[in-house]
């Protein structure tokens, strides 16, 4: 259910749309930030307020790569997975993550600091591989680069970057 | 007519074609997944590419998806080029990479359009050896089953339910090679055409459940043409069986009725066929030692018959699920005066002002298909969808397409209610007094008469204006009433809405008007009877008096017509003997002293008038449970055996179309009854038509799972042109007697095109049926400047929220009589109930979902039952809703002020555990 204060802040947002289907991606990604993720309830809570089926809210939750529908680290790595970075060797950074964080791609570590998901051409082609964590883009990636990145230069070795 | 060059060939195309219609217009083979005719083009499937060129100079050409072009006058394109055949057969490739190819275990299999598309483009190698996606199926509800592995993201799916149907609840998720179809979580599919995902899907994702429990490969059933029984929409149905059992309906395609669709109520009713609860032998209660064959029962029928009949006390009831054969049959055993069609005294009367005015009248009776393009729609007092599934869909395209503005007056929020530009909630009482306050207004006299506005609440009198201003307006407009109200009113203000409409108009206009009919053959049933029987009451009065005492009941349970359970019980009770006739146990069956066994409409042949009055064939499909035979054999025996005076023609009738014949000579209203299909002994090169198809695995063994020889003869058929084999004519008969689409190279339902002259419009020959009305030229008609509007009793004194009307709430699933004792739909019925506005739920301090004993007072009499409590906030304060035609609300009949009381709650336990 939403909080009176979330319906004045919806509000808000929502009076800058023409309609509510202009507004729906705002509001999930408003409720993704304030909630974390989107889940089943928060999309429930969505389809009432913008008075839309839920089935279709969640086409648009399911389509996009930013909107998370289960929980999620405190900071997500969303790894380029397009041509041009796995030209340039995106495969070994993904190894390089997964061995590091002892994940795979799509899963969250133990201790609930990182996700790591793929995502879509950031049109950072020229500078690939390119990531993106949190907010922040990052590009021309190697490993250490990306330890850096991460703030994982001190925790030692998880077995490093083999195949 | 524009004209097209297809691989160097000219052809003539229809207008506003596009060039994959062009090319399957002109019966050329093209492969398709994501285009239909009635879902359109949106290019996603790119497995329509053909090569088009500029001009005759142009060699090279370019692919294009032809679905996506119009057939422009001079265009040039080529099915053939090999870069094109080559493309298609790429397309198919790429879907195949992840599709399981399970077709052996796959319910499609020998139907599926993806199958019949893989062996078009020529796709027979696999190349890909990488790991296949696989998802997570859901659980669907009792119709359709999941399984998302086999989806080619065609998109047809949420095309028809969201976008063509209205549906809400069935999405697509998630993106690139992860699509998925489904629900946002697991459940029962909401829209009550979901059904049709079955046919519309061109793989094995969505398919019958029904089926499933009984599966039987296409090429293995044995079919023939019907007509959907579940209400009067008269839909028409392929309903198919294997070994005595029926196995599921499907849609059979008339572009004036049904088009491509059946709702789920027409397609999953079925199973009531294969109940447990048949009638399979005559059965008598008389102890007297004789067995109960046929031939005993008939002689001892025959010798009551004549006996009542000669001291004058012998009376018939027929019915509206009954053929007119049956009907016609019965009828001349007792006669004119003493034969009740078997409706409700209140919906009778609504039936029969119904066929004077469309006799009387410029008025059409609207066809589904007019309704599908009406601009203006009225409904009064009728919940569309679930008493007329089809025409719910109709009107859904009608305003999504046609920009119809509509108008629903009905008891609360529905389906519809979100087309329509005015949703009132009135009881039946108010919908009229709303009718009848649009034809003031039509008919200008501007403030309609205070009494009218006073009854209804605040605010209508605009809807009203605007409502009569669009009708005036209106290019073709339609109003609808339903007989579920139980309500004449209801209708006469709809009669009259139409008649001022054509009046004020000068006959520019041409007003459509139709009425939801609940059963297959009422209007057919009332036209037989052209008002001259009894009434249900004098009957019951006549059985009181002693002056009935021998009642034969045709198909019909008249607990479901009479509003009085005791009276009629003991009315029943008091007959020297009472004869039924029927396929189902029932409670009238309970009190007869004869119970014959009688053929669903799937296992027999004859003619159904529909709700547009459109008189329509149907075919015996399967043989007859147990010893079931055709009502109006079992009838014409009687007659014959009772000596009735000038039976001696019946005699002669030993077909279904004699039976025809001898009724439409008869009746003038019924002549052209014989044109709509030919005889049971027509032949096509002398050959009957099989019901099998020519793959039939079955060959002529039918009992193959035990033994290969042929013990059990094929039924003898003299009613139908159709053969129980896979031997016969194998050309294409009339289109009253298809008995399938196939054509080589076009398994799946998309065969259907091979059918039609232009792919989604009429077929080859003529859709089958035949309107019997049409309207006149009568220009005026009755002004009924009077606005009679026939009302409910008034309002009881007593406290005020203890006394509310009880209405009639429809339901899809569960007021239809047959179609409940299908499992599948059981499931989908919700239990019996008392809907409430929550205001009034309050007064009565009673909660949602609670169980409460109750005590209804009507008049002086008192009815105790215990119901669950609904809660709807748009139902009106002073109504209470109990669901129609359910057994619990038996003792209730049409629209009445009641006594309303709460005597206790009733506990809600677990259900105990059996002991072991
Ligand atoms: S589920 Fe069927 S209809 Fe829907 S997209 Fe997949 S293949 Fe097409
Ligand atoms: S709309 Fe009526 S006739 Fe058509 S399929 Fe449904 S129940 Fe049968
Ligand atoms: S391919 Fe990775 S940024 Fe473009
Ligand atoms: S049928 Fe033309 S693109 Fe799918």
């Amino acid at each position: 259910m939403l909080t009176p204060e979330e319906r004045v802040e919806l509000d808000e947002m929502r009076s800058h749309y023409p309609t509510v289907r202009a507004a729906s991606v705002s509001v999930l990604k408003w409720l993704q930030k304030h909630r974390g993720y989107l889940s089943d309830e928060s999309m429930r809570d969505a389809a009432d307020y913008l008075g839309l089926p839920v089935a279709e809210l969640d086409g648009l939750a399911t389509f996009y790569n930013l909107l998370f529908r289960q929980p999620v680290g405190e900071r997500v790595i969303c790894l380029c997975d397009s041509i041009s970075c796995w030209m340039c060797g995106s495969d070994r950074i993904r190894r390089h993550i997964e061995n590091r964080l002892a994940i795979r791609m799509g899963e969250t570590s133990a201790d609930g600091r990182f996700t790591l998901v793929p995502v879509v051409c950031l049109g950072n082609c020229d500078h690939a591989p390119s990531m993106i964590v949190g907010d922040e883009l990052f590009h021309d990636l190697t490993p250490e680069k990306v330890d850096q990145i991460l703030g994982l230069e001190d925790t030692g070795s998880h077995g490093g970057d083999h195949d | 007519m524009p004209k097209v060059t297809i691989d160097n060939k000219t052809y003539d195309v229809a207008e506003g074609r596009n060039l994959l219609e062009a090319i399957l217009d002109n019966k050329l083979e093209l492969p398709y997944f994501c285009w239909h005719p009635e879902l359109g083009s949106v290019g996603s499937c790119r497995l329509c590419a053909v090569k088009q060129y500029r001009d005759e100079d142009d060699k090279q050409g370019r692919l294009v998806t032809s679905c996506m072009m119009p057939a422009t006058d001079g265009a040039r394109i080529s099915i053939a080029d090999p870069e094109a055949a080559e493309f298609r057969r790429s397309v198919i490739e790429w879907l195949m990479i992840n599709h399981p190819h399970d077709c052996p275990v796959c319910d499609e299999g020998g139907e599926c359009h993806l199958q019949d598309m893989t062996v078009m483009t020529g796709h027979a190698h696999r190349r890909y050896r990488g790991r296949k996606r696989t998802f997570t199926n859901q659980n669907l509800g009792p119709f359709i089953h999941h399984e998302m592995n086999r989806c080619i993201q065609c998109y047809r799916c949420v095309r028809f339910y969201r976008e063509y149907a209205g549906g809400e609840d069935l999405g697509v998720f998630a993106s690139k090679n992860h699509v998925y179809f489904g629900r946002f979580e697991e459940g029962a599919l909401e829209l009550p055409f979901a059904g049709n995902l079955v046919e519309v899907c061109p793989t094995g994702v969505f398919t019958d459940k029904t089926l499933h429990r009984h599966f039987t490969r296409k090429w293995d059933l044995q079919s023939a043409p019907s007509i959907c029984t579940h209400c009067g929409l008269g839909c028409n149905t392929l309903p198919a069986s294997r070994y005595g059992t029926l196995r599921r309906v499907t849609s059979r395609y008339n572009s004036e009725v049904n088009g491509y669709w059946l709702c789920d109520r027409g397609r999953f009713g079925y199973e009531y066929v294969n109940g447990n609860d048949r009638l399979l032998a005559p059965a008598s209660r008389t102890d007297d030692g004789a067995p109960d064959d046929w031939e005993t029962s008939t002689a001892a029928i025959a010798g009551i018959l004549s006996e009542a009949r000669a001291n004058g006390t012998l009376a018939a009831v027929g019915s509206p699920r009954a053929s007119l054969e049956s009907n016609f049959v019965l009828r001349e055993i007792v006669g004119a005066e003493r034969f009740n069609p078997g409706l409700a005294d209140e919906e009778r009367r609504i039936v029969t002002r119904f066929l004077e005015f469309l006799e009387s009248t410029s008025v059409r009776c609207a066809s589904l298909r007019d309704a599908n393009s009406v601009d203006v729609a009225l409904v009064l007092g009728a919940d569309v969808t679930s008493e007329a599934p089809l025409l719910d869909l109709a009107m859904t395209q009608a305003c999504r397409n046609a920009g119809c503005r509509l108008t629903l007056t009905s008891l609360r929020r529905g389906r519809l209610s979100k087309f329509a530009a005015d949703d009132l909630h009135l009881d039946p009482d108010q919908a009229a007094r709303f009718g009848a306050a649009i034809v003031a207004t039509l008919r200008g006299t501007p403030e309609p008469p205070e009494a009218l506005r006073d009854s209804l609440p605040p605010g209508t009198h605009d809807r009203v204006r605007d409502t009569a201003a669009a009708l005036s307006a209106a290019r073709r407009p339609l109003v609808i009433a339903g007989t579920s109200a139980r309500h004449r009113g209801v209708l006469e203000a709809a009669i009259q809405v139409a008649q001022a409409l054509v009046s004020t108009s000068g006959g520019s206009k041409e007003p459509l008007v139709s009425l939801a009919l609940p059963e297959p053959n009422t209007l057919g049933v009332t036209m037989l009877d052209a008002g001259e029987g009894p009434s249900l009451e004098n009957l019951l009065s006549a059985i009181e008096s002693g002056k009935v005492s021998t009642l034969i009941v045709c198909e019909n349970d008249l607990f479901r017509r009479s509003g009085n359970p005791e009276r009629l019980a003991n009315a029943l009770a008091k007959l020297e003997t009472l004869i039924v006739l029927d396929q189902l146990e029932t409670s009238t069956v309970e009190g007869a002293d004869w119970t014959l066994p009688v053929a669903a409409a799937a296992e027999s042949s004859g003619t159904f008038v529909s709700s547009e009055g459109r008189a329509q064939r149907y075919f015996q499909v399967k043989a007859a449970a147990g010893e079931a035979r055709t009502s109006w054999r079992v009838l014409r025996d009687l007659l014959v055996d009772s000596q009735q005076e000038g039976s001696e023609a019946a005699l002669e009738w030993t077909a279904t179309h004699h039976v025809t014949a001898a009724l439409a000579a008869a009746h003038s209203s019924l002549r052209q009854v014989v044109e709509i299909a030919p005889p049971g002994d027509f032949r096509l090169l002398q050959q009957r038509i099989p019901r099998l198809s020519i793959r039939s695995s079955g060959r002529n063994a039918m009992p193959d799972m035990t033994d290969v020889r042929q013990h059990v003869q094929p039924p003898e058929d003299t009613d139908t042109p159709f053969a129980f084999s896979m031997e016969g004519y194998q050309g294409r008969g009339p289109t009253s007697l298809l008995p399938r689409y196939w054509s080589p190279g076009w398994n799946s339902s998309e065969a259907v095109n091979r059918f039609q002259i232009e792919v989604g419009g009429p077929l080859h020959g003529g859709d089958p049926g035949l309107r019997l009305i049409e309207p006149g030229d009568i220009r005026t008609g009755s002004d009924g400047a009077g606005l009679q509007t026939v009302s409910v009793a008034a309002v009881p004194t007593g406290k005020l929220e203890a006394v509310l009307m009880l209405c009639g709430i429809s339901e899809v699933f569960g007021s239809e009589e047959t179609s409940r004792r299908a499992p599948a739909v059981a499931e989908s019925m919700p239990p019996a109930y008392m809907l409430l506005n929550p205001d009034t739920a309050v007064s009565l301090g009673v909660v949602e979902d609670g169980r409460y004993d109750l005590r209804f007072g009507i008049d002086e009499e008192m009815r105790e039952l215990s119901l669950t409590v609904r809660i709807d906030e748009t139902l009106p304060i002073h109504v209470a809703g109990l669901p129609a035609g359910y057994p619990e609300t038996a003792w209730w009949q049409a629209p009445c002020w009641a006594t309303v009381e709460i005597t206790g709650q009733v506990e809600q336990r677990e259900p105990e555990k059996e002991q072991p």
